[in-house]
């Protein structure tokens, strides 16, 4: 009977927690965050990582099982036994830093901290145990603590002492933990303790999780610690326990490293099952292989300034997650139409409306059709334009046809085109006296007090499509159409507001009402502009706002407004308009947010409303894959503009400063021929989003550089100089430049000694040559900074350049002798050599046509090689009069493939068909492309005699070019032929080799 | 000088930027018979201006303008003069170029450096009801229709925003013709194949062209300036 009572209980109990795990359900890893490993591939020698830890110098510390290394998010140093004796042999356990910076290690035998550049190791002799030391902490003052399985250590007068253990707490597994005062803590399996005025106190441990081991603690951010035990995980706070959440099934006793991050999600990391993320919603999403990570060992977790979570894994390397901070629902919420309004009815509930499918509702990341869009009038296939829920709770939805519905009490109206003005509804909203304001591909039509009222000329406002409707604080209606311009409801009228620097045919397209008054306009290809009492100022490239066209506009509760473009949005803070308004600032402070952070594309255009705030701060929006959001409340805050570290200097000497460099400022003195420096920013977590520049003083302005540059000294005149690196982030504001002074010497024969002796000496030889020597110094640039190069920018204005200037001097030149052809009489000779040269235009216009092609970094893509490919072989054909057959992939997958990787495919292709087209004597040639995972197999093949015994043996030159440069791809490339069914050249091209992130 | 009797000479309007190019080409077009030069503009905002009252047959448009595009001023005119045909001259074979020209409501294009007199048939053609099409641009469009008319690589807005049948579908026979040219087929392989004449094959090029068409200028603006950014 007990068993059987036994046996129901557990079943219950089991019950309970399935369910309680699905009611948690946080989806998949990868819908929050982006993850990448760090391996072996970009530098990171070792696999087994123990700890990490970030310095204040924007590194990121990683130990392994064998040494360190160092990030700084371009690339990994090892540091060991090369740097400092002290790492040999020396496993480093745990990493830790201190508040002045300092960061700690300890392992093996030993405890070591680098301070300002300095490695220094404490061992045996001053006191720390040969065992392995497992965790360390500094408390605020800069007290040491370490702790091993079986003991407690800290450092006074530069030597470890032991310290009495606890009591009750077992003989071993003693690790430590600072609270948020900073007391030191000291906790087991079987309890925590607290260090108080020379003595460990224990902790009292409420009763109702009593018989649990505990696996992990760190201190809770809103004060009190998270204590991971067997099952579950909870917060323990003025000696209660938070409620409970759960730990999954598997994963359940072990160890864990554990990280609160400041959106408000708790992190666990155990040695066997992966990750666990408790989101700030209460989700639970657990984090494996199956998840891209490289192992599901974890044995360490960090939090960076830009709200990445790095996991060190013992076994899988390191591995970055970047949270998504932009989400879209789509197709796999059921979603089967592009969305072109949306709109929160009630929290957590949006009014979807949909570009043929009708009326929707979002809930919970699902769409379904929306209840109330059902009775006679309604279509399931109907195109809504926008969608409104007046104040009342009635439903307005505005399609493409039959025009204007209104929804009341369940039932549904079509409002009459006659009454409206058109039966295209674009945009509606209704403002804070009510009025419902519909804007149509014709004008603007109100309603007010249930009658609508077509507003005419004699409103002030032209025949117009609208784009946008918007109501500023005092209440007034705005109105603004692309092309058409932008107008303010005056006393019963609009008025037509003019912008400084546009003419009323800009593209207005979106608008925003402000808190402090302001109204926000979106210009497409121009920028944002304000206008603010009777003012107007538009906010350009100059200032920043560099988003191609501003589609819409939304302030958030922050006090931040943000702007989309079609291919990010960006955020910036109303008090920095204020700033450039005020001279304080020369540029706007932005937050840049693009397809890396997840940005699904831009909102719709033209239909109102397309961004809509929810009642939690988060702003919607309706894009062609579906409706997106970003989570302002959960947005880390912009860190402030990023510094500059000096990775190594170089002088063309031996002498050159390498690492490690500690000064922002560095005097190089007289470097000999060159200066070559490379630096990075001080934060490793987001390298994609920091931009550099640089500028050489007394005289140079701001350049846009990479991660180094080298200044050539036989460029600059003789004076002092000094090299000033720059960096921001996420197309923010400018950090602090760092740089470097130093001296170009004035050489010996210019100086006052030898000139003297020159003149009275050899004035007839040396002078010459010297003034010689020195003007052809002068007469080079005085600057030259060589980039690692802004190569794709590069590649861009070359391929404009070529077409703009080259290609239209070339087109000039044909049309010109064709027109001599064709109008001017003359002999038949001079006829014949003017159509020569025709001929040689039109050919270089080929060969320009394939550099501009080639060049042009948007022809990076799979797609493009083949479309030219397939082309090239049709003109080649046309050419020559025979038949081109093509069997190539229709949309091959999305592939980035670099110029010269192209260049070398295309010239083994016509390579290929000069070959057929000389030897076959057949009567087509055909080209087949199949793309592999490896790689793309390349088949030319003609229909002529194939190689007789001669030729083959002659193969020769052309062949032999065609398989060499397959090899030199890393391919290979077979020629087939039996005589009277042609020639078939194969080759298989492995893809380039690609680790951009 | 020569010229068809009968024939109604085609309304042509050139417009070119670059001031050699404009010169030779305006005193080419204004000897040839058949055609009317009726107008020459070096600016997208003087073509858009005078077009509509120069009522041409056949606009010859530089793909690149300064200011205005040539593709913008297609794009603007097409709802205005629905019977007007657009030849876009270009210097190379920019497929991106000429596919969104043909969105924005060009029926054909040509290289600039092609002999006179392929653009004298082109425009004859074109006027007729014909359209020309490579097989670079023929990839493009069948990937277009695979899409079901949404263009990922540029995340591009749906065509035919403001219809209510939502992206046009293409016929078989205009499927067929479509695939003949990816797969590198001529006019005349194509016309052979299916048994009809090479100026039917042209003809069906003008229908998928216009399937291609945005339907509104909101959505060619913004096409416009993802494209110049």
């Amino acid at each position: 009977m007990g068993s059987v009572l036994a046996w129901i209980l557990s079943l219950g109990i089991l019950v309970a927690w399935t369910v309680r795990l699905e009611a948690a359900g946080g989806g998949t890893l990868s819908e929050h965050f982006q993850v990448r490993v760090y391996d072996q591939a970009d530098g990171l020698d070792y696999f087994a990582v123990s700890s990490i830890a970030a310095t204040p110098d924007g590194r990121l510390w990683i130990a392994t099982f064998r040494d360190l290394a160092r990030f700084d998010g371009a690339s990994f140093e090892r540091v060991g036994e090369g740097d400092a004796p002290g790492f040999s042999q020396f496993q480093v356990r745990t990493l830790t830093t201190d508040s002045g910076g300092r960061l700690w290690f300890g392992g093996a035998g030993r405890v070591g901290v680098l301070e300002k550049g300095r490695w220094r190791f404490y061992v045996g002799e001053q006191g720390v145990p040969r065992f392995m030391i497992r965790t360390i902490v500094v408390t605020p003052g800069g007290e040491v603590w370490a702790a091993w399985d079986a003991g407690i250590i800290r450092l006074r007068k530069d030597v470890f002492e032991s310290v009495n253990l606890p009591e009750g707490m077992g003989t071993d597994g003693y690790n430590l933990v600072l609270d948020e005062f900073g007391r030191v803590g000291c906790w087991t399996a079987r309890g925590i303790a607290w260090w108080d005025a020379g003595g460990w106190k224990r902790q009292s441990m409420p009763t109702d999780v009593a018989g649990q081991a505990i696996c992990g603690m760190i201190p809770a951010r809103g004060g009190g610690l998270w204590v991971a035990l067997g099952s579950e995980v909870r917060r323990l706070e003025s000696e209660k326990w938070g409620a409970a959440r759960m730990r999954p099934e598997g994963m359940q006793g072990e160890p864990v490293a554990m990280l609160e991050d400041r959106r408000g999600g708790l992190w666990l990391g155990g040695w066997t099952r992966g990750l666990v993320w408790y989101g700030p919603d209460g989700g639970m999403t657990v984090g494996t292989t199956g998840d891209g990570l490289a192992s599901n060992s974890v044995s360490s977790l960090l939090e960076d300034d830009a709200g990445n979570v790095w996991v060190g894994s013992n076994g899988g390397y390191l591995a970055r997650l970047r949270p998504l901070t932009l989400r879209v629902y789509g197709a796999e919420g059921g979603l089967g139409h592009v969305v072109n309004s949306v709109v929160e009815e009630e929290p957590g509930v949006l009014a979807v409306g949909t570009h043929g499918g009708g009326l929707m509702r979002w809930r919970d990341g699902m769409f379904q059709r929306h209840p109330k869009w059902t009775g006679p009038g309604v279509s399931d296939t109907a195109f809504v334009h926008a969608v409104l829920r007046d104040g009342t709770g009635d439903l307005w939805v505005g399609t493409q046809s039959p025009g204007l519905m209104h929804e009341h009490e369940g039932r549904w109206e079509v409002i009459s085109p006659g009454l409206t003005g058109a039966q295209i509804i674009r945009a509606l909203h209704e403002d804070r006296r009510g009025r419902l304001w519909v804007g149509t591909a014709a004008g603007v039509a109100v309603r007010e007090n249930g009658v609508f009222r077509v507003l005419d000329d004699r409103s002030g406002l032209p025949h117009m499509v609208v784009h946008g409707l918007a109501e500023d604080r005092e209440g007034r209606m705005w109105v603004c159409g692309m092309g058409y311009g932008l107008f303010r409801e005056g006393d019963g009228r609009f008025e037509r507001v003019p912008v400084a620097g546009l003419d009323e045919r800009a593209a207005y397209a979106a608008m925003a009402g402000g808190r402090d008054g302001s109204m926000w306009v979106g210009v497409m290809g121009q920028g944002v502009v304000r206008v603010r009492d009777g003012r107007s100022r538009l906010y350009g490239g100059a200032e920043g706002v560099a988003v191609g066209f501003a589609v819409a506009l939304k302030e958030d509760d922050d006090g931040q407004l943000w702007v989309w473009s079609h291919d990010r949005c960006v955020r910036v803070p109303v008090e920095s308009f204020d700033a450039v308004e005020a001279g304080r600032a020369t540029r706007l402070g932005l937050g840049s947010f693009d397809r890396r952070d997840g940005f699904p594309g831009a909102p719709r255009m033209g239909f109102c409303p397309v961004v809509s705030k929810g009642a939690d701060g988060r702003l919607w929006w309706a894009t062609v894959k579906g409706v997106a959001v970003v989570d302002v409340r959960r947005l880390i805050p912009q860190p402030s503009a990023p510094g500059i570290a000096w990775r190594w200097l170089h002088d063309g000497d031996s002498d050159g400063k390498a690492e490690p460099i500690w000064e922002r400022d560095v005097d190089l003195g007289r470097p000999r021929e060159f200066l070559d420096a490379n630096f990075r920013a001080d934060r490793f977590g987001s390298p994609e989003h920091v931009r550099y520049s640089a500028r050489l003083l007394p005289h140079g302005a701001w350049h846009d550089v990479l991660r180094s540059l080298r200044v050539s000294m036989q460029d600059l005149r003789p004076g002092r100089y000094r090299l000033e690196v720059r960096a921001s982030e996420r197309e923010g504001e400018w950090g602090i430049p760092s740089s470097v002074q130093f001296e170009v010497p004035t050489p010996f024969w210019r100086q006052g000694w030898f000139m003297g002796v020159s003149v009275l000496g050899a004035a007839g030889l040396v002078l010459p040559t010297v003034r010689w020597l020195s003007q052809r110094r002068l007469r080079q640039r005085m600057l030259r900074l060589e980039q690692e190069t802004l190569l794709e920018r590069e590649r861009t204005r070359i391929a404009q350049n070529l077409h703009d200037d080259l290609g239209a001097s070339v087109t000039r030149v044909a049309l010109m002798l064709e027109r001599v052809v064709t109008t001017e009489p003359m002999s038949v000779s001079a006829m014949e050599r003017v159509k020569d040269g025709l001929r040689v235009v039109r050919g270089t216009m080929g060969t320009l046509d394939a550099a501009v092609w080639a060049v042009n970094p948007a022809n990076d893509t799979l797609g493009e090689l083949v479309a030219y490919l397939g082309q090239m072989v049709v003109d080649y054909c046309q050419g020559v009069g025979l038949r081109a057959v093509l069997e190539l992939p229709e949309s091959p997958a999305e592939r980035r493939l670099g110029a010269e990787w192209r260049h070398h495919v295309v010239l083994i292709v016509k390579e290929a068909l000069n070959n057929a087209v000389k030897h076959s004597g057949g009567t087509e040639i055909r080209l087949r492309i199949v793309t592999a995972s490896q790689g793309m197999n390349l088949r030319v093949a003609d229909n002529g005699q194939g190689l007789a015994g001669i030729q083959r043996r002659r193969e020769g030159r052309g062949m032999g070019n065609l398989r060499s440069r397959a090899e030199a791809m890393g391919g290979s490339l077979e020629i087939r032929s039996e005589p009277g069914t042609g020639v078939q050249v194969m080759a298989f091209i492995p893809w380039p080799k690609d680790r951009l992130p | 000088m020569a010229q068809g009797p009968t024939a109604v000479k085609i309304r042509v309007v050139l417009v070119e930027d670059d001031e050699g190019t404009r010169e030779n080409l305006e005193a080419m077009l204004r000897l040839e018979p058949g055609l009317d030069l009726v107008g020459v503009h070096s600016t997208g905002d003087a073509a858009l201006e005078r077009i509509p009252e120069e009522l041409p047959h056949v606009l010859l448009m530089d793909i690149r303008l300064p200011g205005l595009s040539g593709i913008e001023v297609v794009g603007r005119l097409r709802p205005m003069m629905a019977e007007l045909s657009v030849l876009m001259l270009t210097t190379y074979e920019d497929s991106e170029l000429v596919f969104e020209s043909l969105r924005a409501g060009a029926q054909g294009y040509l290289l600039k450096n092609r002999p006179f007199r392929e653009l004298v048939e082109a425009i004859h053609q074109v006027h007729e009801g014909g359209s020309p099409m490579s097989m670079r641009i023929a990839r493009k469009v069948v990937a277009y229709f695979n899409e079901g008319g949404q263009r990922s690589e540029r995340s591009l807005p749906a065509p035919a925003i403001d219809s209510n049948s939502g992206p046009e579908r293409i016929s078989d026979r205009e499927h067929e013709v479509l695939s003949a040219f990816a797969s590198g087929k001529t006019y005349k392989e194509i016309g052979g194949a299916l048994g009809i004449s090479e100026n039917t094959v042209r003809t069906y090029v003008r229908r998928i062209y216009g399937k291609l068409q945005v339907k509104t200028r909101c959505e060619a603006v913004a096409k416009l300036s993802t494209l110049r950014s």
